[in-house]
């Protein structure tokens, strides 16, 4: 898997751009509170996307390891930042509960999606790519569960997702015929999310009354 | 009331004596809904301005709507 020139520089502006804009006072879309969340998010991004190269770094001295795909490297350092800016924004700005929410909704939708394709895609009798699409959907069943439990049993939800995302690092983390890049960055996109609501909603001390 | 670092505030108190939303009050001092749940929750403190401008919605001192916790520092 390689990333493509226009996908990066695509990826680069929308992740970037809006921040620049903002810090010179062109785009005026955020209050003082998502400010201060944004600058937050930034700053925590800074930590861990620095110590993420630092890692890549050290392991690639200590391993001997070499690049195969520089843009697999480029779009793996990108999506770290991105991420964790974006999940250290969303639990300011929303809290843990609505985060994971969202987080679940949006990998049970992108699961449901790639079923539906791979089902098809996969070909066949009708009744076999009705079965092949159930089969794929059937990992939607534990997204839609903790995204439901995220808001009523927060702490439960965590743990739930917490063991998800271990086996999950477990799964996929496995040596496999593909460039580390490519499955590093795989695992980050999958599990971070995952285990990053997981232990937002661990840390959740009470169900906070938010009314209208 | 809630507290953070040391400051309380009464502003959920002050909306639900005024039969406001926190939408309602969110548009009134120009912030989002979610910056007015953060305030009431005790998880983000205000700028000067915005505690004016929340303090001029409700027609209160801002002191009245923003004071130094003491219990935190008189143990």
């Amino acid at each position: 898997m390689t990333a493509g020139k226009a996908w990066i520089l695509l990826a680069g502006v929308g992740a970037f751009v809006p921040g620049i804009l903002r810090e010179l006072g062109v785009m005026r879309d955020l209050d003082e509170f998502q400010r201060e969340a944004s600058r937050r998010a930034a700053f925590h991004a800074y930590l861990v996307g620095g110590l993420a190269v630092v890692c890549i770094i050290t392991g690639l001295h200590l391993f001997g390891e070499t690049v195969e795909y520089p843009a697999d490297m480029v779009t793996l350092i990108l999506v770290i930042l991105w991420l964790t800016w974006l999940f250290s924004y969303l639990m300011s700005f929303w809290g843990a509960q609505r985060t994971a929410v969202v987080v679940l909704l949006a990998f049970g939708a992108f699961w449901t999606l790639f079923g539906v394709l791979s089902g098809i895609g996969e070909g066949g009798t009708f009744v076999e790519i009705v079965v092949g699409i159930v089969m794929h959907l059937i990992f939607v069943v534990p997204f839609v569960l903790g995204a439901y439990a995220a808001r009523r049993r927060p702490v439960p939800t965590g743990w739930f997702l917490l063991v998800v995302g271990a086996f999950l690092l477990y799964f996929l983390g496995r040596p496999r015929a593909l460039p580390w890049t490519t499955q590093l960055l795989t695992l980050t996109s999958l599990v971070v999310p995952i285990l990053a609501c997981g232990i937002g909603l661990v840390r959740v001390k009470d169900v906070s009354g938010e009314d209208a | 009331m809630s507290t953070n670092d040391g400051v309380r505030n009464h502003v959920r108190r002050h909306r639900r004596l005024r039969e406001l939303t926190q939408q309602d009050l969110a548009a009134r001092v120009g912030v989002t809904r979610q910056t007015i749940i953060s305030i009431e929750g005790g998880k983000y403190n205000p700028s000067v301005g915005l505690a004016l401008r929340l303090a001029e919605a409700f027609g209160v001192p801002v002191e009245e709507l923003f004071q130094i916790d003491r219990g935190e520092f008189d143990d």
